[in-house]
């Protein structure tokens, strides 16, 4: 089988983009109905992740309709129009029809709690069955994969949120409204690490080894989990202090905020590229 | 201690998760990758490690030495993907495809077989 290495990188982002955009709606579904807290500019943020979801669709199909593309050879033409086949007579490219016009709607149902958590989930379907996790064809394989991108996204969103107002809105985020997040977010962010340990269990007995690049990659993933992992246990070391530094904390948010997004391409290179 | 075992243990775990994310890869073809036959086969299958999209999946079949590659009418069954063949005549034969998996992604390739 010869490899397709060509448009890897709008591929990647495509998806990290599509995923950025849930993570953010997720972190706003937390901040509003759980943290109940009042949100400035929320429909610019909205608007904003609207543009980022569906610039991640529009790379996502540039990135398969290319690879079509550089597929055919010489002899097998691909016409532009056959983008319209691309996404309307493959699952692939319906998902990612749906993910639009969920994302889209996700500016209505902002407002009312239970809507847009169906939302969010429905977009969560969607990422779930264009990915490689709709090839296994099996309902266990897709739970586990929505279980996991749902608790990553959620972990995701909320780090981005709590960023947001710290730095963007002070005043708003204090000591109370932290520690709530840590305590809910360690057992989702535990639960994702669990859900892809499962993941691995069931398909390392398919894949006997894997290439370089990949494995390099995998290693890489690792080392960013491991930093995300330690920034967090510090972070939460210096939640419960009497003197909160303040200074200290936000610092400390900065790195593991910078850990998180090179964690989130890694991963999203990795849904790019063959184990073997 | 054991805590911070399970916990390397549960990090380890979760690296390697993205193995899950395989890419479709063709499992076998009948005829198969240099098989010799010795009667002209009615159609050509290839096998997939998961189901593939019908819309986009070739077959392409050449003689070698020749210039024009024949392009086969294709029907697809989850995993298998079906193509008619013609009454081919003794020689040395290339077939080439392309299709694309559930999760977008294309893949190529090809492989040779001969009629005696």
């Amino acid at each position: 089988m010869l490899p397709l290495s060509s448009h890897l990188l709008d591929g990647m982002l495509g998806r990290a983009f599509a995923l950025v955009a849930v993570a953010m709606l997720s972190g706003i579904y937390l901040w509003r109905y759980y943290f109940r807290l009042k949100m400035p500019k929320l429909h610019r943020m909205i608007g904003s992740l609207v543009l980022i979801g569906l610039a991640g669709v529009a790379l996502s199909l540039n990135s398969t309709f290319f690879q079509l593309a550089d597929a055919d050879g010489e002899a097998l033409s691909l016409a532009w129009q056959d983008i319209v086949p691309l996404l309307l007579q493959t699952s692939y490219g319906r998902y990612w029809l749906v993910f639009s016009l969920l994302l889209i709607l996700a500016i209505r149902t902002i407002h009312h709690g239970r809507w847009m958590l169906l939302n969010i989930l429905g977009m969560v379907t969607c990422l779930t069955m264009n990915s490689h996790a709709a090839d296994a064809g099996n309902m266990v394989t897709w739970v586990l994969h929505m279980v996991h991108i749902s608790c990553v996204l959620l972990w995701w969103g909320g780090l981005v949120m709590i960023m947001l107002g710290r730095f963007a809105h002070p005043g708003l985020v204090e000591q109370p409204t932290l520690q709530a997040f840590s305590t809910l977010i360690l057992p989702v962010f535990l639960l994702g690490l669990a859900t892809g340990g499962l993941r691995l269990a069931s398909a390392f007995f398919e894949n006997a080894g894997l290439s370089l690049v990949y494995g390099a990659l995998v290693a890489v993933k690792g080392g960013l989990l491991l930093a995300v992992m330690l920034c967090a246990w510090r972070l939460r070391q210096l939640l419960p202090q009497i003197q909160f530094d303040g200074k200290r904390y936000d610092d400390g948010l900065s790195l593991e905020f910078f850990f998180a997004v090179l964690l989130l391409l890694a991963a999203a290179m990795l849904t790019q590229l063959p184990p073997l | 201690m054991v805590r911070l075992w399970w916990c390397m243990c549960l990090i380890g775990l979760s690296l390697f998760s993205s193995v899950a994310e395989c890419h479709t890869r063709l499992i076998s073809s009948n005829p198969a990758r240099d098989q010799v036959l010795g009667h002209s086969p009615g159609h050509l299958t290839l096998t997939f490690s998961a189901p593939v999209e019908s819309e986009f999946s070739r077959i392409e079949l050449v003689k070698e030495k020749d210039q024009a590659w024949q392009v086969l009418k294709v029907r697809v069954d989850g995993k298998t993907v079906h193509g008619d063949l013609p009454k081919l005549l003794p020689g040395t034969y290339v077939v080439r495809w392309r299709v694309l998996a559930r999760d977008g992604h294309a893949q190529r390739g090809q492989f040779r077989f001969e009629l005696r």
